[in-house]
């Protein structure tokens, strides 16, 4: 040892040493702190991207079927089609009268409500019996099997595939009936009790409605509020402390929890006012009051950052309060105003609780058309499907995950291109 | 009544602000001109007068449409179609004839219109108060017919929570024992787990990003941070589902423990990670508020970097920090998506965090879905909750937001 | 340590000392001797890096990120920039005031107790009480305060403040005190208690004090230095430099022609 350390006492050496290594300690708590949220986030994406991804395709079945009849006044359609198979997996009638099973599993292979509903309809264009050729989905419980989810090792009473289900779709496949394609019914089709038929459709409309229907009312009203307690409201007084208290109050409101703003839409807007449950409309409503307040906040931090040396030196040339604001203080803080706002849209488009206790959590199986038919939102429908138990929800809601937050990304990134933009514009 | 919402009356009332305003802008362009040829100049622009006269059409329009529309819903017999449309063509047009009257070179029209269009920003204002104010009249009304069949007492101290079954005849609310006292238990429960995760860790990541961390590290971890803050809490109930709470119970197993996969613990986790954000945002506020003299006075003094952080950065921001933690406490008491996905709906009285517990969020989702009629204790159940929620959380907000604000005070 | 006799060799030793931040040169080519158990005044326009320099010597442009300092300091023959040299270590043996009093938001006794808590200073409470005791009765403090020790510090006057931070250097019993302009927000008369108070602590300490008024610098200090531009340019003992100044710069300086 040299240097100062030479000159000091060995008892403060020690005492250095010690301090030293607390120093370490701490700043290790700081690189665990980061390396915890860092790893929860990636364990999260991950999670959801591993179990979301196989989502966007699904496996499809081309059948060459012979269909005994497809006419009639009312034909079971399941029983045809379980015949039909029946004949194509070459299986004698004996087996099926031995063994009651067999057509359930044949039936299980294949999304038997899509394929019946094409038989019907084929039905009443020809009715014929005959050859009749189906592209339809398969079933979840094949796509799953296709895709690895299920594991074909497991003891026959582990998993949810029979042995016999096995060979069948190991036949379909060798004889190249199996296409893997994008998943459009995902997006396009409405809610259904069947996996394979599921879609968003209905969610995705339902939101957009929703999140139209709250900017309308929420963007006005929170920004014209912003604006008046900025550079209108009285400072001093009665009207001073009476302010003081709106904004507190304001304050306050965006710290309520979401699901009491559900519970006060139940209350006014149903129950009160008489409207449906699970419409749009009412989750618009709700989701703008949710907003307000955050629209407020951050429009008038906008406001604030503007220097009062610009409204004053528009006042000194004779222009009112009123002109200056609205000529020359808001255009300045819009880039601010907007960001703000599209930031309040993606937080109401992530909510759920507040739709939830307003009833939007009905299974819809149309895609709404006006902001009075009932319908479900994004994030309602991850939380119905994730409430399902077979593996094929659990992929669907991840992939509906994956959908929102595309989509909350695309916005957050739209605010801040719009920002940067409008802001270099300023400049020039 | 074929149309619920007739549109074409709408179009009336545009049609009417449009004349009003081409009017009034006429007569007013007449004085304008003059007053170029040397007379007075006028007291306002004829856009101004325009303006007024426009906005008074468009009110008394809007005013008869919406009068119209509640009496017509309400007392059909009343009031005909016909006799609604005579009013909203009459009354805007009297009321456009009073303003092309007004308008004269004296007339002060800019400071009239101002004057509307200010009380109109402040009515906007005032929306914060009216929602709050509903918020606690529905509460408030639908908790009181509750509590007249279950007392407060037994709400409050009851240790019983069943809300769907009745023990036995003839029992108070006769659908149900709504003691709460497991439900509170829960939620406070899953709000320690919540703020033992993020407020350590959260604090300790906004130290490390402000005084440590590279600018490289920085750039990586602020975004991270800024995103965990923006995933919907639906997410983080699906990942505490198939994720979290699997994995606990696999941890559990491992050990010869028997775990259920939803538990207190798993929601507890998870919206901790949830809150991290908020707990580092606000502490990184309120440590960049100490200023840099106090941290070098330190320094001078031959503190360590940890030290000077601790004793001096981290005792001046206390107040502001404590602020932060309540805030994080008030947001986990709300929070509702992750408990109802990842924390059960038994309501055991328990303090094991390996538990499925129940929260008061939880109890409000699982009272108000599903079908049910209104006006049953059950339902009216949810609102005596969401009351208690809604105070506790206030109080919560109010005291934080007052403790970080005196301190903010303080360094300015 | 503070008693030991005063030898002829330097306190500091500064050779070909420069300072950068990002590739803007502070101060550079800086050589300078500052003796013990004296006072030695910094002066200069601003910019002209004396608060730089001043900042050398207990090692405080190290919590800057992106200073470089180059050159030796010695300090009683030790490198100060010495690799096995710990700047904490440094500066408990260096004490600093500031410009403006930062006394921490606790109470006048805490802020004094500071230090010595911080370095293990003190074996019991009652040795403790005698150290805040001692610093707040050299700092010129003690009697103003002796009973309120217990009140927030930040509630004192500006002048009572600066002599706590004055106290709170003292307590950690170093060899040097630098001050960084430490009239500047002081009035007239708590101006005239500090240098006062400086005068009666150059008879145990080396002090260095960066000054922007000249008239200050010639009532304290036994020698001054100029610096201009990041470089010095003049060295003297403070009679010489105020009465017959060698370079033109330094005259006009101190004849009040710029900065």
């Amino acid at each position: 040892m040299s240097g100062l350390q030479s000159i000091a006492t060995p008892a403060a050496l020690a005492r250095l040493r010690k301090r030293r290594a607390a120093e370490r300690r701490f700043r290790l708590y700081g690189r665990a702190a980061i390396a915890f949220s860092v790893t929860a986030l990636a364990w999260l994406l991950f999670s959801i991207f591993s179990t979301g991804l196989s989502a966007f395709t699904q496996h499809w079945l081309n059948l060459d079927l012979e269909v005994k009849t497809v006419s009639g006044d009312a034909p079971n359609y399941r029983d045809l089609l379980a015949d039909a198979m029946a004949e194509e997996f070459e299986i004698t009638i004996d087996e099926l009268a031995q063994d009651a099973s067999v057509r359930g599993e044949l039936l299980q292979i294949l999304s038997a409500s899509e394929a019946t509903a094409q038989l019907r309809r084929r039905g009443q264009v020809e009715p014929r019996a005959g050859a009749v050729t189906l592209r339809i989905p398969a079933s979840d419980l094949t796509d799953q099997f296709l895709k690895g989810h299920i594991d074909r090792g497991l003891a026959p009473s582990q998993r949810p595939v029979t042995d016999r289900q096995i060979e069948w779709i190991d036949q379909l496949v060798e004889t190249g009936r199996v296409e893997r394609r994008f998943n459009r019914a995902l997006f396009l089709n409405p809610d259904s009790r069947d996996p394979e038929r599921a879609g968003l459709a209905s969610a995705i409309f339902g939101s957009v409605m929703i999140l139209i229907i709250a900017s309308a009312l929420a963007l006005p009203v929170g920004v014209g509020a912003a604006i008046y307690l900025d550079n209108f409201a009285p400072k001093t007084g009665w009207g001073g402390r009476m302010i003081s208290l709106v904004e507190v109050n304001i304050n306050n409101l965006a710290a309520v929890p979401s699901i009491v703003f559900g519970l006060l839409g139940l209350a006014v807007f149903i129950n009160f006012f008489g409207l449906s449950r699970s419409i749009p409309l009412v989750g618009g409503l709700v989701l703008a009051l949710r907003m307000f307040p955050t629209i407020v906040i951050a429009s008038r931090a906008a406001l604030q950052a503007i220097p009062d040396s610009l409204t004053d030196s528009a006042l000194s040339l004779g222009a009112s309060r009123m002109q200056a604001v609205f000529n020359h203080k808001v255009p300045l803080a819009a880039p601010g105003i907007l960001t703000g706002s599209i930031i309040g849209m993606a937080q109401a488009l992530g909510e759920t609780a507040p739709l939830l206790m307003i009833g939007m959590v009905a299974f819809v199986t149309a895609v709404p058309a006006s902001p009075m038919d009932p319908a479900t939102a994004l994030p309602v429908q991850i939380f119905l499907w994730s409430g399902s138990a077979e593996v094929a929800w659990a992929e669907r809601t991840s992939a509906a995950i994956i959908a929102l937050l595309v989509v909350l990304m695309l916005i957050n990134g739209l605010a801040i291109m719009l920002r940067e933009r409008l802001q270099r514009k300023r400049r020039r | 009544m074929s149309d619920p919402v007739p549109i074409y009356m709408l179009m009336i009332i545009l049609a009417l602000i449009v004349g009003a305003y081409r009017l009034a802008y006429g007569r007013a362009a007449r004085f304008a001109q003059l007053a170029i040829g040397g007379m007075a100049r006028p007291r306002a622009q004829p856009r101004h007068h325009a303006r007024l006269a426009a906005v008074m059409a468009g009110l008394a329009g809007v005013c008869v449409y919406l009068v119209g529309l509640g009496l017509r819903t309400h007392e059909p017999s009343v009031v005909g179609d016909g006799l609604w449309l005579a009013a909203l063509v009459g009354l805007p047009s009297l009321i456009i004839g009073i303003a092309l009257a007004k308008v004269r070179p004296d007339f002060a029209a800019r400071a009239h219109i101002e004057r509307m269009a200010e009380t109109g920003l402040m009515l906007l204002s005032l929306v914060a108060v009216i929602t709050t104010l509903g918020i606690v009249a529905s509460l408030v009304f639908e908790a009181t017919l509750f509590f007249q069949d279950v007392s407060v007492f037994e709400f409050i101290f009851g240790t019983h929570w069943s809300p769907q079954t009745a023990i036995r005849a003839g029992q108070a609310g006769q659908s149900g024992t709504f003691g709460a006292v497991p439900v509170f238990a829960g939620t406070f429960l899953i709000t320690a787990i919540a703020l033992a995760v993020a407020g350590p860790v959260g604090l300790m990541v906004a130290i490390y990003l402000s005084e440590y961390a590279s600018t490289r590290t920085r750039a990586v971890v602020k975004p991270a941070i800024e995103i965990l803050a923006g995933i919907p809490t639906v997410v983080y109930g699906f990942f505490a589902l198939i994720s979290v709470g699997p994995t606990i119970r696999h941890v559990a197993e491992m050990m010869g423990a028997n775990v259920p996969t939803q538990s207190a613990l798993a929601a507890g986790l998870v919206m901790g990670v949830m809150i991290i954000p908020l707990v580092s945002s606000l502490s990184d506020d309120v440590i960049r508020a100490v200023p840099q003299s106090l941290r070098d006075g330190s320094t001078a003094l031959g503190a360590t970097r940890s030290e000077t952080l601790i004793r001096v950065v981290f005792q001046s921001a206390l107040p502001g920090i404590i602020g932060a933690f309540l805030l994080a406490i008030s947001r986990a008491i709300g929070e509702t998506m992750i408990v109802v996905m990842a924390a059960g709906r038994a309501a055991n009285l328990s303090a094991n965090p390996f538990d499925a517990v129940t929260t008061v969020t939880v109890q409000i989702v699982a009272l108000l879905t599903g079908d049910q009629v209104f006006d049953s204790p059950r339902t009216l159940a949810a609102f005596a909750l969401g009351l208690v929620l809604f105070i506790i959380t206030l109080l919560l907000n109010i005291v934080a937001l007052a403790v970080v604000n005196r301190y903010r005070v303080r360094f300015e | 340590m503070t008693d030991k006799p005063s030898s002829d060799r330097p306190k500091f030793t500064c050779r070909d000392v420069s300072v950068r931040y990002d590739g803007f040169s502070a101060l550079s080519g800086i050589d300078i001797d500052i003796s013990d158990r004296s006072v030695t005044a910094l002066i200069g326009p601003s910019g002209c890096g004396k608060s730089t320099l001043l900042r050398v010597f207990n090692r405080m442009n190290d919590t800057i990120a992106n200073a470089r300092v180059s050159g030796t300091v010695l300090m009683d023959d030790i490198d100060i920039y010495g690799p096995d040299i710990d700047p904490v270590l440094l500066r408990a043996r260096v004490g600093m005031v500031f410009q403006k009093p930062a006394p921490f938001p606790r109470s006048v006794y805490d802020n004094v107790a500071y230090g010595p808590r911080l370095h293990g200073l003190s074996r019991s409470r009652a040795d403790l009480d005698g150290q805040v005791e001692k610093s707040l009765r050299r700092a010129g403090l003690w009697e103003e305060v002796k009973d309120r020790l217990k009140m927030p510090a930040p509630g004192l006057s500006v002048g009572q403040q600066q002599r706590l931070v004055l106290a709170r250097a003292l307590a950690i019993d170093p060899e040097v005190i630098l001050m960084d302009e430490p009239a500047s927000s002081l009035d007239p008369i708590a101006t005239a208690r500090l240098e006062a108070l400086i005068e009666e602590l150059k008879t145990r300490y080396c002090i260095i004090i960066v000054t922007h008024s000249m008239a200050q610098a010639a009532r304290i200090s036994d020698k001054t230095a100029f610096l201009h531009n990041g470089a010095l340019i003049e060295f003297d003992q403070t009679e010489n430099m105020f009465t017959n100044p060698t370079d033109t710069r330094t005259q006009d300086y101190i004849t009040g022609r710029f900065g």
